[in-house]
């Protein structure tokens, strides 16, 4: 947990420093979700977390511009995200049950 | 006075969608179902009933087709939670995210571009009329707030008895705490876990189906993409507050829709106080109850969050 918190506050830093360059309200509003649901679709497997993660920022990133490119508002890509959530869930859930 | 008298009238504007969501999560979570998709329950019904009420105008239809809405979303619930064997948390998270971008993503597209609307009714707030308890609406300070509302706080108090009775009078309430303490020994004694927990998913659908027509046709009288704004975890606080019974979690939801409207309205009399600390209040709470431990969680279901063993 220790460790877990110590990440999560690097990521706070290198957020405010690094890419905004500013404090503001709800800062960590995309990334604590995004890092959550990283973690869950990497399977807790580091090597996953690391493909998911860059899955994600890519996703959110590319949402912004979906906008301009194709006048779709970014917000279906949370819709997005959660169906791929929603199929992972549900994939464990029936695979557990064919193995029995 | 004026403003004691407002503040409470806030408050229990607030707790409404608050208080239906949590009865919801309070009869899942006796069956042992955590569900983190409260929130997006609760935006379905948000977006769907505003919609149907700025087409109809029918409040009762708004109603019937936010329930339906929520109950929508607690099936895909059902179907990996409860007839798979999906980890509920992963479930509760994905829809979560999927159903308020997606009422998020309708929204925005039917209205071109605008991130606001509201219900185009005949009077000036475009509110659902509110209804007076004779006599009693007329005490003072408590009067206009706990005897005056509109139909969706009546609605709250009757289903707070209903739940109420649900839980502790009928054999369906025994045997949904019954699997939400044990499941295993549950399936043995006849009981089948599958169809109490279908049954309280779907039931808690509605509520914040519900819970989100009271927010965007009741309280507020318009959709914004994120109106929903955490209610589903705050309602979720609520019911750990309340330590999973009926009448703590009305407490809890009073506090906590309390600390809400001092947010809203303590810098009318006192400017410069820190409200946004008032925001976090009832989660500082919850963490202590969470580090004090085991006599906070009594209460508690004891096989919460585990997923079905023993019907296959």
């Amino acid at each position: 947990m220790c460790v877990a918190g110590a990440a999560a506050g690097l990521a706070g830093w290198m957020q405010v420093s690094g890419v905004d360059v500013r404090l503001y309200p709800f800062v960590a509003a995309p990334i604590g979700y995004a890092g959550l649901f990283a973690a869950l679709l990497g399977g807790t497997r580091p090597l996953g977390i690391l493909i998911a993660s860059l899955f994600f920022g890519a996703l959110l990133t590319g949402g912004d511009s979906l906008q301009l490119g194709a006048n779709v508002s970014p917000e279906i890509i949370s819709a997005l995200v959660g169906v791929i959530l929603f199929g992972v869930a549900a994939r464990t859930a029936f695979s557990q049950r064919s193995s029995r | 006075m004026n403003f004691t008298t407002n503040l409470l009238a806030t408050s229990v504007a607030l707790m409404v969608p608050l208080l239906l969501a949590a009865l919801g999560e309070l009869v899942s979570e006796r069956s042992g179902v955590m569900n983190i998709g409260l929130e997006g329950m609760i935006a379905a019904g948000a977006y769907f009933g505003f919609t149907v009420m700025q087409s109809s105008h029918s409040a009762w239809l708004a109603a019937v087709v936010g329930i339906g809405c929520g109950m929508a979303v607690a099936a895909l619930m059902v179907v990996v939670c409860v007839w798979g064997h999906a980890d509920q948390i992963l479930a509760g998270f994905a829809l979560f995210i999927l159903v308020p971008g997606f009422v998020a993503y309708l929204f925005i597209q039917s209205t071109s571009g605008s991130t606001t609307a509201t219900t185009t009714q005949a009077d000036a707030t475009g509110l659902l009329p509110s209804l007076d308890v004779p006599l009693l609406h007329h005490i003072p300070i408590v009067g206009d707030s706990f005897f005056s509302g509109n139909g969706f706080y009546y609605a709250t108090i009757v289903l707070c008895v209903v739940v109420w009775f649900l839980i502790t009078r009928t054999r369906f309430g025994l045997n949904t705490q019954a699997v939400g303490h044990d499941p295993l020994v549950a399936e043995s004694r006849g009981v089948s876990v599958r169809r109490v927990r279908t049954l309280a998913v779907l039931f808690c659908g509605g509520c914040a189906g519900l819970a989100g027509v009271a927010l965007t046709v009741g309280a507020v009288g318009a959709f914004t993409p994120g109106i929903v704004g955490g209610r589903g975890f705050i309602a979720i606080a609520i019911v750990i507050l309340g330590r999973w019974r009926i009448g703590w979690t009305v407490l809890a939801a009073l506090v906590v829709s309390l600390c809400q409207a001092l947010e809203l309205r303590l810098t009318e009399v006192a400017p410069g106080f820190p409200v946004l600390l008032l925001g976090a209040l009832p989660w500082v709470v919850v963490v202590l109850m969470l580090i004090l431990g085991a006599r906070a969680f009594t209460g508690a279901p004891r096989a919460l969050g585990t997923q079905l063993t023993g019907s296959h």
